[in-house]
């Protein structure tokens, strides 16, 4: 089955959390959604609850505050659950790793599965990384 | 109120309980003592008619000093008022009975550098996380001596590897 | 009997935590409770280990939808310290990015309101039109959102001059639609009824809580640091301050699509005075920085920004102090949300424009019996587009009889 069509036949519903980032890489994930990039024709659609998820998309370096509000929120997760750690500071803390009030990035807390590399990531880089998160779904 | 009034002023209210200094034309700084650090406020806010911008804390030797900032927009300068509160427990007075508006930036005060602020109407931190323990001041230099507040990353681990791929000699890209 | 309702941290409508908790009885919010750090990653404690070119790279990154506004205050806040001036044409090039990033941050905003009122059409043709200004910015300063443009001296790099009638192409078409979408947008019953009244913020209130930017202007506080406290090329333009009166939602809303109309302006009257500057002009070279403090300002797309340093000669400063502008504005909520619904709640915050991001659920505490109700984004966005109907039914139904 071509790439297109597996992509088509499963609809991911994304969840995006924000663990203590600039809002840049939020602000980029929402210009996905404009009819310029448009990512709701791969089947991509954010959904406000994270129970319905499929996919955990996380940015941001994890801050001490909110990292017991991450626990909780990937346990809350249906599982089998895709998580993908977006922009610099979710791969390893970019600018910010020296900071007291940092406690690491992502993949030292829960499994992650894809990185979307860049601070921030253009939309162009986001949708190549979703596709490559669809096929492996 | 032009600059040379607003510093005449200043002089002729509180005398020698303050010192002035101009280090350029759009900048004042009037240094004072504890005491009439609430007086001072209340002065440049309501009877001279400046604007409540922000304050901070920087962290001395001996002590920590505060100022607060208020701008007055239409004649172009800024009136920055500092004082200094000594350590080991540094004890001010706060400005929040004249302006609301500093109610926050005095409980950052207080969790980063242990200023404690008399008349505050609810001093506890903002921005601190539930796991931090509570003596715990990150901005102040004994702080500083003790718990790491730029810290050690271990490089053992780095991931590179994983995302980019070893080079061949083993070494990072 | 009074009811707790956290919202947060993860908010609905923006993009970043911050922790909410109304007191309401009955259906009225009577008092508000604010939880915020989420995001504290200790920035002013990193500035002192890195140099002060290094710096505006660290401070780019406090806030990515303002991310011309932080460097620009610490690069002035520097050039305070050292009482030098910039060459004209790096001015104008700081102004111009500036602008550009102020027209881009006000049709986000614009964009998100309406997303929240239930006016997806609303989000999705502002978002479309804010794409040539990132294009023009990436065209210009080399990027998206992180420019990397300012520079303590001057700015990194040049305009070229072939992308000049880019901008001013872009510029005229974004003149024709910033009216057609502040005429659709301003002109709709639904949105008065939605928006006016909601969310008021006194004139009186804003001189004690400090409040700044288009939170402050709209309850007619008359104070724009680009005016007051004009740096570089703001002294050299010419443009109006925009003032409303009773600082609801609904002014909120005005005095940011107006503002789009003056960061035109500014822009167009840069490009001209461009011309007149010899190419490749654009940094004075700072050797050192002498002991001694500086304080810059600048106003940013939510209001002053505000930056200290302090220096005692070495090549580090040893403090620098961010202060966003948000940081006064949010406190402005504890009043402007009293007597509002919870429906109106998450748009009443959302309207100062916080710069924190959001997502996330409401949890509603019955404390007589300790019963649990959790709401989700999706709950919360449904109440505040179920008000809208409403309100819009009960306008199709008037203009029907009448």
């Amino acid at each position: 089955m071509s790439l297109a069509l597996k992509a088509l036949k499963k609809s991911p519903w994304v969840f995006h959390v924000n663990t203590g980032a600039c809002n840049n890489c939020d602000i980029e994930i929402l210009d996905c959604l404009t009819p310029r990039f448009d990512v709701e024709r791969f089947g991509v659609v954010l959904v406000g609850s994270v129970r319905h998820a499929d996919v955990l998309l996380i940015s941001g370096v994890v801050t001490k505050n909110i990292l017991p509000r991450l626990k909780r929120l990937y346990e809350a997760a249906p599982k089998p659950i895709k998580v993908v750690a977006f922009g610099a500071c979710g791969l390893r803390c970019g600018i910010f790793r020296d900071a007291y009030n940092v406690v690491g990035p992502l993949d030292k807390h829960i499994p992650v599965d894809a990185y979307i590399p860049g601070c921030p990531p253009k939309p162009e880089t986001i949708i190549s990384g979703l596709v490559k998160v669809l096929s492996s779904l | 109120m032009e600059r040379e009034e607003v510093k005449r002023r200043l002089a002729e209210r509180f005398g020698d309980k303050l010192k002035i200094a101009e280090r350029s034309p759009k900048r004042v700084f009037v240094y004072a003592e504890n005491e009439i650090w609430v007086d001072l406020a209340r002065f440049l806010f309501d009877d001279l008619g400046a604007r409540y911008d922000t304050g901070l804390a920087v962290d001395d030797r001996d002590g920590v000093e505060v100022m607060f900032f208020f701008p007055f927009d239409k004649e172009d300068f800024f009136v920055t008022m500092k004082t200094f509160a000594t350590k080991p427990h540094p004890v001010l007075d706060s400005i929040t009975p004249v302006c609301p508006g500093a109610k926050w930036i005095e409980r950052e005060m207080f969790e980063m550098y242990e200023v404690t602020f008399r008349n505050h109407p609810d001093l506890r931190p903002l921005l601190r996380a539930d796991m931090m323990p509570p003596d715990y001041y990150p901005a102040r230099r004994e702080a500083k001596d003790e718990h790491e507040t730029v810290r050690e990353r271990d490089d053992g681990d780095w991931m590179a590897g994983q995302v980019f791929g070893e080079s061949p000699n083993g070494e990072n890209p | 009997m009074v009811k707790k309702i956290p919202i947060g941290p993860f908010h609905p409508v923006l993009e970043e935590p911050e922790f909410f908790e109304l007191h309401v009885d009955g259906e009225r919010v009577v008092g508000l409770d604010m939880t915020i750090g989420w995001s504290h990653r200790g920035i002013e404690l990193l500035s002192e280990h890195k140099t002060w070119d290094q710096v505006p790279f660290l401070v780019e990154r406090v806030c990515g939808i303002c991310s011309c506004s932080h460097p620009y205050a610490y690069v002035k806040a520097v050039e305070d310290l050292l009482q030098i001036e910039v060459p004209l044409r790096a001015q104008l090039i700081r102004c111009i990015a500036a602008e550009l990033e102020r027209l881009h941050s006000h049709l986000l905003w614009t964009g998100l309101a309406g997303h929240f009122l239930g006016y997806n059409t609303v989000f999705m043709w502002t978002w479309k039109f804010r794409e040539p200004v990132l294009d023009v910015l990436e065209a210009v300063t080399g990027n998206r959102n992180h420019y990397a443009v300012m520079r303590p001296g001057g700015v990194r790099r040049d305009l070229p001059e072939e992308e000049i009638p880019n901008i001013l192409k872009l510029l005229d078409s974004l003149e024709k639609n910033n009216a057609m979408l502040t005429k659709a947008i301003l002109d709709d019953p639904v949105i008065h009824a939605r928006t006016k009244g909601v969310g008021v913020f006194p004139k009186d209130k804003c001189r004690l809580y400090g409040a700044l930017g288009p939170t402050a202007r709209s309850a007619g506080l008359d104070i724009d640091d680009r005016r007051d406290h004009p740096i570089d090329a703001y002294s050299k333009v010419k443009f109006d301050v925009i003032l409303c009166q009773n600082g609801d939602v609904f002014d909120k809303a005005v005095v940011r699509q107006l503002e789009n109309f003056e960061s035109i302006k500014i822009i167009r009257q840069c490009l001209k005075l461009f011309a007149d500057t010899k190419p490749g002009d654009i940094c004075t070279e700072i050797n050192e920085v002498p002991p001694g403090e500086g304080i810059g300002v600048y106003e940013a797309p939510r209001g002053e920004v505000l930056h200290y340093v302090r220096s005692n000669g070495g090549n580090m400063p040893i403090r620098h102090k961010i202060r966003a502008p948000s940081f006064n504005n949010i406190l402005t909520n504890e009043v402007s949300v009293i007597g509002n619904t919870v429906a109106d709640a998450g748009l009443i915050t959302a309207a100062v424009d916080p710069c924190y991001s959001c997502t996330e659920r409401v949890g509603i505490v019955d404390r007589r019996d300790g019963s649990r109700r959790v709401l989700t984004e999706k709950d919360l966005v449904r109440l505040s587009h179920e008000k809208t109907e409403e309100i819009r039914k009960r306008f199709a139904r008037q203009s029907g009889r009448g």
